[in-house]
């Protein structure tokens, strides 16, 4: 086995990475907002995608437009889903809590399967398709769009946090919700923007990924366990810790995939889910 | 403590009721497609009434039911169609290897709690599926295994709905009774303290890990069973049947049923069955329906369906009590 192709696994691994990073990032937001796991966390990837492919395929929008339509109905679908069903729910267990993000998981998933059916779609590459030779590897154009648009994602969130009051009191929330109460954050609409901006970040994967892997709608389930592992890879809770999770999970399944056996790819990542939840649950970035 | 007694002297004569209809429905009303409606009720009730063991009384949600259901499932259509096993013996096997692999698995997995323990069963649930999917040589793969044959007892063959109707609701019954036998003796209990107070439980000399583990082999040999009994049913096993969404479409029967009472499994297990049946054209919206319907529920109805009859005998007790009081307060 050559290095070209161990590149070339590496260069497939941090694609997949970033989008399982992106996931992670909303895992980690709304862990932070609210301590729950949004269970439909992944579904937002699946409608990011979908919804991009209507506007770009069937209605034939310009594609830069469709997938800023899809971005941005994807997030009010984030919202929804927290002023629907989160936020009437405020002070109930959170075993209640985990069951309504599952139903809410179940609902999107089976409304996308009425709206779009059951065949994958694939949504047109953002800059053609003409391979880029990179060292002994190739690129597709659309992974370079992927690792610029989660770069980018990463800088937008860390600006938030860092410069918008809206970011510094989510902030504030996350390290202690009654001293953040006490000084006048407003809790609720935190807990709103945290459900919009990942329902923003798992929709934005959803459309970066859908001209690679196509997409459908049974893809949400699987999302959410791969960006959940990401999430307790990195450790819970640390958007650092969401994207080297990511990374780390993405690169482990494509030298998985290339090396062991294709088929196992999903248990792989499953099992490191499994063995980071029992033997190191505050991730790689957490200590003791 | 007056009440419990009241309950039960209400429900004695009604299970009876339940049992004896149970017992004459086919003979009374032989309609084929009711027949099969009930063998499938009668085989979640099964599989649920060992969820909600671990889901409902020890308050751990476990959405890995549906792999070991197919683990039970593949167990006895692989003994009886390529190694000639009989149908009791594949059985056996059948609860026993889920029951084993719970063991197993529980020893580290147990120890996870809420989501966690949520995404770990999800992600086994998928490992599994994984493996029934790859596993060509063992599994058959994609395509699964088909002529499973039907079971034979003592020399007496179970070929038809109706004499595997008896068969699934002896042993649903059979389940259900042991479970319930189980929930009211010190098990029962220490599981409902695990379900309110982890720490306290402990505290008072609960052994939190081991009934944890037990709950959960418990829960997976019923599932197994069920499996099995599904795999003879239908006569052939495909990886496809035992998805997560299965696990999930579990966990909703239980949770729409109650979660805080055996009979939440029962009620979940008919709602469940009968509604894709009853939806007809429109079956593909049946999966919308349980999650709406789980959402609602969890919302406006958080004891399930159980919890709305348990509420109406409240309702009732308390207007007899309050037509007393009225009846006292003018002497008193």
């Amino acid at each position: 086995m050559n290095t070209d192709v161990l590149l070339q696994f590496a260069v497939s691994g941090v694609t997949v990475g970033s989008i399982y990073a992106l996931v992670a990032l909303g895992f980690t937001l709304i862990f932070n907002a609210t301590g729950i796991i949004n269970f439909a966390q992944g579904q937002f990837v699946m409608l990011g995608g979908l919804i991009a492919t209507t506007f770009a395929n069937t209605l034939a929008w310009p594609l830069p437009l469709a997938v800023l339509a899809a971005i941005v109905l994807t997030t009010a679908v984030g919202a929804a889903v927290e002023a629907l069903t989160i936020r009437p729910m405020r002070g109930r267990s959170v075993f209640t809590l985990i069951m309504i993000t599952l139903g809410v998981s179940i609902i999107l998933e089976t409304a996308a399967l009425l709206i779009w059916g059951t065949d994958p779609i694939f949504l047109s590459s953002f800059s053609g398709e003409a391979p880029i030779p990179f060292f002994g590897a190739t690129l597709q154009p659309q992974m370079i769009w992927v690792l610029g648009g989660t770069v980018a994602a990463m800088a937008a969130l860390w600006a938030f946090y860092r410069y918008t009051i809206f970011g510094q009191a989510m902030l504030a929330c996350s390290i202690n919700v009654d001293a953040a109460a006490s000084v006048g954050i407003n809790r609720g609409r935190m807990v709103m923007v945290a459900f919009a901006l990942a329902a923003a970040l798992g929709g934005l994967g959803g459309v970066l990924i859908a001209p690679i892997t196509s997409t459908s709608y049974g893809i949400g389930l699987i999302m959410a366990l791969k960006g959940f592992a990401a999430a307790i890879i990195g450790g819970m809770g640390s958007s650092l810790g969401a994207v080297i999770g990511g990374l780390a999970l993405g690169l482990a399944e494509a030298f998985g995939t290339g090396l062991i056996s294709s088929g196992y790819k999903d248990a792989l990542a499953l099992g490191l889910l499994i063995v980071f939840l029992v033997l190191r649950p505050q991730g790689l970035l957490g200590g003791k | 403590m007056e009440s419990r007694k009241k309950k039960s002297g209400l429900q004695r004569p009604l299970i009876g009721a339940i049992l004896f209809a149970l017992a004459v429905l086919p003979v009374v009303y032989p309609h084929p497609f009711a027949i099969t409606l009930l063998v499938f009720i009668g085989i979640y009730i099964i599989v649920c009434t060992g969820l909600s063991l671990i889901f409902g009384y020890a308050g751990q949600l476990s959405l890995t039911q549906a792999a070991f259901y197919g683990i039970g499932a593949y167990t006895s259509a692989i003994l009886t169609t390529r190694y000639g096993v009989s149908f009791w013996l594949a059985l056996a096997a059948a609860s026993a290897l889920p029951g084993l692999i719970a063991w197993a698995l529980g020893a580290p997995i147990l120890r996870l709690r809420h989501f966690y323990l949520a995404m770990a069963t999800l992600a086994f649930s998928e490992i599994v599926l994984v493996f029934f999917i790859q596993e060509v040589d063992i599994t058959g793969g994609p395509t699964g295994i088909t002529h499973v044959p039907a079971p034979e007892v003592f020399g007496y063959k179970l070929d038809t709905t109706t004499k595997y109707y008896y068969l699934v609701w002896l042993l649903a019954v059979a389940v259900v009774g042991f479970s319930y036998n189980l929930i009211r003796s010190k098990y029962g209990r220490a599981l409902r303290a695990i379900a309110e107070n982890e720490v306290a439980a402990s505290a008072m000399g609960v052994n939190v890990p081991a009934m944890m583990s037990i709950m959960f082999v418990l829960s997976a040999v019923f599932a197994g069973l069920g499996g099995s009994l599904y795999a003879h049913y239908v006569s052939f096993v495909s990886p496809d049947t035992f998805s997560v969404s299965l696990s999930i479409m579990l966990v909703i029967m239980v949770a729409i049923g109650g979660v805080n009472s055996l009979w939440g499994a029962v009620f979940g297990a008919v709602f469940v069955t009968v509604l894709p049946s009853m939806l007809g054209a429109y079956r593909q919206y049946a999966m919308l329906v349980y999650g709406v319907v789980l959402v609602l529920a969890l919302m406006f109805m958080p004891n399930g369906i159980t919890g709305l009859f348990q509420d109406a005998a409240h309702w009732i007790g308390r207007r007899r009590a309050a037509s007393k009081d009225e009846v006292k307060e003018p002497a008193g």
